[in-house]
């Protein structure tokens, strides 16, 4: 009985097929699917209205650029001019930014006698005017640990201390940025491969292909990279003009940063802005591949220790002290 | 007989239009943003907190090093240089005979060097006295302080020891070594206390009072 009933289509039902199949364009049907497609239309636009509010923070040529290390030149030059654009639209400055490449046979190290410094917090503001790192929320690139004389024990360090005057009694201070490692976990952290090794030594991350994941700053043993939650607060005055790509441009909101050795100063072949500073004279910067630099004459003649060596990082950053 | 209508289409065409020119207008046209404001909240970083000149770079030091320094001659060319009576109660204060205040705001402690004449040189007091009796000239203070100091001259000259400014690579660019009494007073050798810079920011999760922390 209900076989039947199925077989056989009612007059009614196929009247209706009949209908949708060949119906002209009446009055009728023309009002019902101009309704629902001003209502697809509606959702639609409503559905994607928030990509409005998200070209503040991107916009389609950054969202489509290429990693760093597949640009042309000619894209490249467009890129820094966008950047440029953007940053003279946001704080009011004119910046020249620049893509500085490495300099061939050159490795870049460092050594820091931590038997003269002192603690006196000079070369992190040094470092925050020349990177243009954020002022609020503060962004700093080193951090000095104040630590009990006879210990290396970073678990009683404090790097919160304010005291009159620097050195307190039976302290030591050891400053801590990005060691720059050879066998750098950040970069095998990234899933996406914004940070790398340059062939001078320096770690960089491009700024523009960074998503935030912030997978390298779990892995550095470091602590040396720092987030931006929000967009770098600077004042104009406090801009540093002369800027580069992989190094001190002014970052993007949710991007990771991190010491980069001053990279637009040093790869022009000036000292970076932490060693300008310090008062003491306790940091020391080279070219690891020149016989005669002083960084080799520490390397070959003072005691050297490596911090968290047993992390296997082979970082480029030395601590020495006098004997 | 069938008829089959295009308006359908058409009108699906239309909308899929209208949705690709909202999306692009979403990505482009970087020119219409309204420009936001450029942070004037911040303060900026003192000027001097940035600045290079050595801890001893005083008008005085500047004035020493530029050669216009105090001439000893004018004053000892009558009066006779300290003898070796005066210098025994060097450290004590005011036992030190210093007439008409002279190198009063000196202050001594070099350690067991407490004689003036091991350093400055009596018979010509603009200089400096070597070993052997030889006369240093008064604007070389390194090759007088290597006298004693030749662990730390080599290190200077390897320049590891005190600060250079300028390029990393001599052969790059002009570099700025810092001699010896730019960053030490040669009279009290040892390395000043410093001001510390503030501490950084507290993290926002972090309550000043508790000075909490993870675990």
């Amino acid at each position: 009985m209900s076989n039947s009933k199925k077989d056989l289509p009612s007059q009614s039902e196929s009247r209706s097929l009949n209908e949708i199949t060949y119906s002209p364009l009446t009055r009728r049907s023309f009002l019902k699917f101009g309704a629902a497609a001003a209502t697809a239309y509606t959702g639609v636009s409503l559905a994607l209205s928030p990509l409005k509010k998200f070209q503040e923070h991107i916009s389609l040529d950054e969202f489509l650029q290429q990693h760093y290390e597949r640009l042309t030149p000619e894209k490249m030059q467009k890129i820094l001019a966008r950047i440029e654009k953007e940053i003279a639209r946001d704080y009011g400055v004119t910046p020249r930014v620049s893509d500085v490449k490495p300099m061939p046979g050159v490795e870049y190290a460092y050594a820091l006698n931590i038997g003269k410094c002192i603690g006196c917090r000079r070369c992190v503001y040094a470092c925050m005017k020349e990177n243009n790192t954020s002022r609020d929320p503060q962004i700093q690139y080193i951090r000095v640990l104040q630590l009990p004389k006879g210990s290396q024990d970073v678990d009683k360090a404090e790097n919160y201390y304010q005291p009159a005057t620097v050195p307190e009694k039976d302290r030591y201070y050891m400053p801590v940025q990005c060691h720059q490692c050879k066998n750098a976990p950040c970069t095998k952290a990234c899933p996406i491969r914004a940070t790398w090794k340059e062939p001078d030594g320096i770690v960089v991350v491009d700024y523009n292909w960074c998503i935030g994941c912030r997978y390298c700053m779990a892995a550095c043993p470091y602590w040396a990279r720092r987030f931006n939650f929000s967009k770098p607060m600077l004042s104009k005055e406090d801009i540093n003009t002369q800027m580069a790509y992989l190094g001190n441009r002014i970052r993007p909101r949710g991007v990771v940063e991190k010491c980069t050795f001053c990279l637009r100063r040093v790869r022009q072949g000036i000292q970076p802005a932490c060693v300008e500073v310090c008062p003491t004279g306790s940091r020391v910067f080279g070219n690891l591949r020149d016989p005669n630099s002083p960084i080799n004459y520490i390397l070959n003649n003072k005691r050297v220790y490596i911090f968290k060596e047993e992390a296997g990082t082979i970082p480029r950053f030395y601590y020495c002290f006098d004997v | 007989m069938r008829r089959r209508s295009y308006y359908p289409y058409i009108i699906l065409a239309m909308v899929c239009g209208c949705m690709l020119l909202l999306y692009a207008a979403a990505g482009t046209a970087d020119e219409e943003v309204v420009a936001r404001p450029s942070s004037p909240t911040v303060i900026p970083l003192p000027q001097d907190w940035l600045d290079t000149t050595p801890i001893r770079g005083t008008p005085k030091l500047i004035f020493y090093l530029n050669q216009f320094m105090y001439q000893c001659k004018v004053c000892h060319v009558d009066l006779k240089a300290p003898t070796y009576e005066c210098e025994k109660n060097l450290n004590v204060p005011g036992t030190f005979h210093m007439p008409f205040g002279a190198h009063k705001d000196m202050a001594f402690n070099h350690g067991l060097n407490m004689r003036c004449f091991n350093c400055h040189n009596c018979s010509n007091l603009g200089t400096y006295i070597n070993f052997d009796g030889s006369e240093i000239p008064g604007d070389k203070p390194v090759l007088l302080c290597r006298k004693c100091h030749g662990v730390l001259y080599r290190d200077w000259q390897a320049g590891i020891h005190g600060r250079t400014n300028g390029y990393w690579d001599a052969s790059r660019g002009p570099q700025i070594k810092l001699e010896c009494n730019q960053c030490h007073n040669p009279h009290q050798p040892h390395f000043p206390p410093l001001v510390p810079r503030p501490s950084p920011d507290l993290p926002r999760t972090v309550s000043p009072e508790k000075g909490s922390r993870h675990e």
